[in-house]
């Protein structure tokens, strides 16, 4: 991409007692991107997140900043800043006194730590608010406090711990808008820690998605919702359809693989970085948006055939589930602006499409 | 549903609001009858007359006071001049209250930040442990410390057969005998409410401290050293107000010379020697200065609530 790199992760790995938290974990974050660790709790993001700040040593590997080895590194002496998840203020101080304390750390001249401190107010626009002690704000505006103060002493790196997780769903939704313009308008490297997954798809350059402590797979939100490299990020990521599934021929990375009930469907193999041979077992993985239901007027049959389970309304669409003979089940969502789409009824036959090529092929 | 639920903000605030007077007035009359009403009689005593032999003749007098600020000599016909003996008697007390809290404070918070910061399951025991000798009574344990610190005894010892000391520290009878009984028995009542205070404290607070460049003591300084002082005043309270009134320790530690305002006031009120008018002027210029030490707290507490 042509961008420095702000933060170098190799070979780390991360050691509690006999339990492992990271394995061997080696990651590149550019300068000045919106760089996600997503995965679910206990994936080990927050510990490497941790290892980056400095709150935890690394019990091996290296960890650069700007090129910079930082590992040794005491949290109070590495220009990274970081958002915690319940925010950390401190509760005797006013809101400016927040926002000045890591300015008076770094010795900054009053004067301009002032000047920097009413500039971060205004970014999180709480000019009004700078007398308040944080027991007196919402939720809502504790957060922005709280990046105002990691913004202000101009870090390298923002470190952001879940920290919309314990705001409400609309507030939220509004945050993580402000959240993308904010880093835009700061131009710093952010590195967002979640295991919210709409979160990390809407806000990010790109992805790491982390599950026991390695990573799975590094993305952009397109990367890794349309080519999910396992069976991990395939169905971590929104919703799949994982069909049992077999390798028949290759050409490269585009497979033939048997479907359930004997028909064919050409899927790509979106790792790469392995080769399956023919006949390997796997997962066709296939997005519920991408199954077609076939009409009566389409007169022909589709790679799946099936009996339609239940109905789920979900407003913009209905999800409809289908069992295939062998006992697997899928899932499908059919847009409800489609009006004259009439719906068939539980019990009835159907037979699905796969949209052409959207169908990937993951292993275990 | 509607009737009696005191979960129930609705119909359980209005129950719980008549209720509040009745519910209150065990508090009220234990005040009132052990408190209001004791410091009333004392300040009625404190104005006057002295029976020789203890109690009080019904006539009004500031004689109490008077002696306690005043010398005029023998017969009462000398120029009057400043009465020096109580005035200092009384600021030997502040100065040894005063040692005593910033010795408990030196000590105890250490000792509430160590407890506070082990695994839940083993506070329990520490603070056991620091309240197990307040299972002996006070005059008790304060004994024990004279015949641990006189010239024959184990400490003095110890001291000898470790080479340290060739002849006896002679600790029986100093200000800094009173010092130690001082020290040791109010030790808990500083450690007790900072411990309550540092096991509120958010941790996570000194990471955000460290991760916005502060360095360890600066972010103890900074940051938990203000948010527990509610706790540490409130130990530096309940150390100092029973240190300066305290008599057992001045009295079994210190003898005649290193006399504390409390033993004043208990001789004033023992035998036939007492002055009961004078123990209770004596008592209410304590309890002037008590109240002006809480008041300063108040103050200081209000600042930082706000």
């Amino acid at each position: 991409m042509g961008r420095g790199v702000a933060v170098a992760l190799s070979h780390v790995r991360k050691q509690y007692g006999s339990a492992t938290a990271l394995h061997d974990v080696s990651l590149t974050i550019h300068d000045k991107e919106f760089f996600t660790l997503l995965g679910p709790s206990g994936c080990g993001k927050t510990t490497l997140l941790r290892i980056i700040a400095g709150f935890e040593s690394v019990s091996d590997g290296t960890v650069q900043l700007h090129g910079k080895e930082i590992a040794d590194l005491p949290a109070n002496a590495r220009p990274v800043n970081t958002v915690f998840q319940q925010y950390s203020l401190f509760p005797h101080m006013s809101v400016t006194d927040n926002v000045l304390f890591g300015l008076q750390m770094r010795k900054v001249p009053a004067a301009k730590a002032r000047q920097r401190v009413k500039a971060m107010l205004e970014l999180v626009q709480l000019e009004d608010f700078a007398q308040r002690m944080p027991a007196q704000l919402s939720g809502g505006q504790q957060q922005r406090v709280a990046l105002a103060r990691a913004l202000a002493p101009e870090p390298e790196v923002l470190l952001l711990d879940e920290p919309l997780s314990a705001l409400d769903l609309k507030l939220r939704q509004a945050m993580r808008i402000e959240l993308k313009q904010i880093q835009e308008e700061a131009g710093i490297t952010f590195i967002f820690v979640t295991h919210d997954q709409e979160e990390a798809l809407t806000l990010s350059d790109r992805i790491a998605v982390m599950s026991a402590g390695a990573i799975q797979q590094v993305g952009t939100s397109h990367d890794i919702y349309e080519s999910p490299v396992n069976r991990f990020v395939a169905d971590f990521i929104g919703e799949s359809n994982l069909l049992e599934s077999r390798v028949l021929a290759h050409d490269k990375h585009q497979l033939t693989c048997a479907l359930p009930g004997g028909a064919e469907v050409q899927a790509q193999l979106s790792d790469t970085s392995i080769e399956l041979p023919v006949g390997s077992s796997g997962y066709v993985c296939v997005r519920p948006e991408k199954l077609r239901l076939l009409l009566a007027t389409d007169q022909r049959n589709g790679v799946l055939q099936g009996v339609v389970g239940r109905h789920i309304y979900l407003g913009t669409d209905t999800q409809l589930v289908v069992h295939l003979p062998d006992g697997q089940r899928v899932q499908l969502r059919c847009q409800n602006a489609q009006q004259n789409a009439q719906l068939p009824e539980p019990g009835e036959r159907v037979s699905l499409d796969i949209e052409p090529g959207s169908a990937r092929f993951v292993s275990h | 549903m509607a009737g009696f639920n005191p979960g129930n903000n609705a119909s359980g605030g209005s129950v719980f609001a008549d209720m509040r007077h009745r519910l209150l007035m065990p508090s009220w009359i234990t005040i009132g009858v052990l408190l209001v009403i004791p410091v009333l009689l004392m300040l009625v005593y404190s104005f006057l007359t002295k029976e020789f032999r203890g109690g009080v003749i019904w006539e009004f007098s500031l004689a109490a006071y008077d002696q306690f600020f005043f010398d005029r000599g023998l017969f009462g016909d000398e120029p009057v001049k400043i009465e020096w003996t109580y005035l200092t008697i009384f600021a030997r007390s502040i100065v040894q209250a005063a040692l005593a809290t910033f010795f408990c404070l030196l000590i105890g918070f250490p000792t509430a930040y160590y407890i506070a910061t082990r695994p839940a399951s083993t506070r329990a025991f520490w603070l056991f442990m620091i309240t197990v000798p307040y299972w002996v009574n006070l005059l008790i344990r304060t004994v024990s410390m004279k015949f641990l610190i006189r010239d024959t005894g184990p400490l003095n010892h110890w001291l000898m057969q470790a080479g340290i000391l060739s002849e006896p520290l002679h600790l029986i009878n100093t200000n800094i005998a009173v010092q130690l009984g001082l020290f040791y028995s109010y030790l808990p009542f500083m450690v007790l409410p900072i411990y309550a205070s540092v096991e509120r404290f958010d941790f996570a607070l000194l990471e955000a401290a460290n991760d916005l460049y502060a360095k360890r003591w600066t972010a103890m300084r900074r940051i938990l050293i203000p948010v527990v002082k509610p706790g540490i005043i409130a130990g530096c309270i309940l150390v100092f107000v029973p240190s300066l009134g305290a008599f057992l320790a001045p009295d079994l530690l210190g003898g005649a010379k290193n006399f504390m305002i409390g033993s004043l006031i208990e001789e004033q009120f023992k035998g036939s020697a007492g002055n009961w008018p004078f123990g209770a002027a004596a008592s209410m210029i304590l309890l002037s200065l008590v109240l002006l030490v809480l008041m300063f707290y108040a103050r200081s507490d209000a600042r930082s609530a706000r």
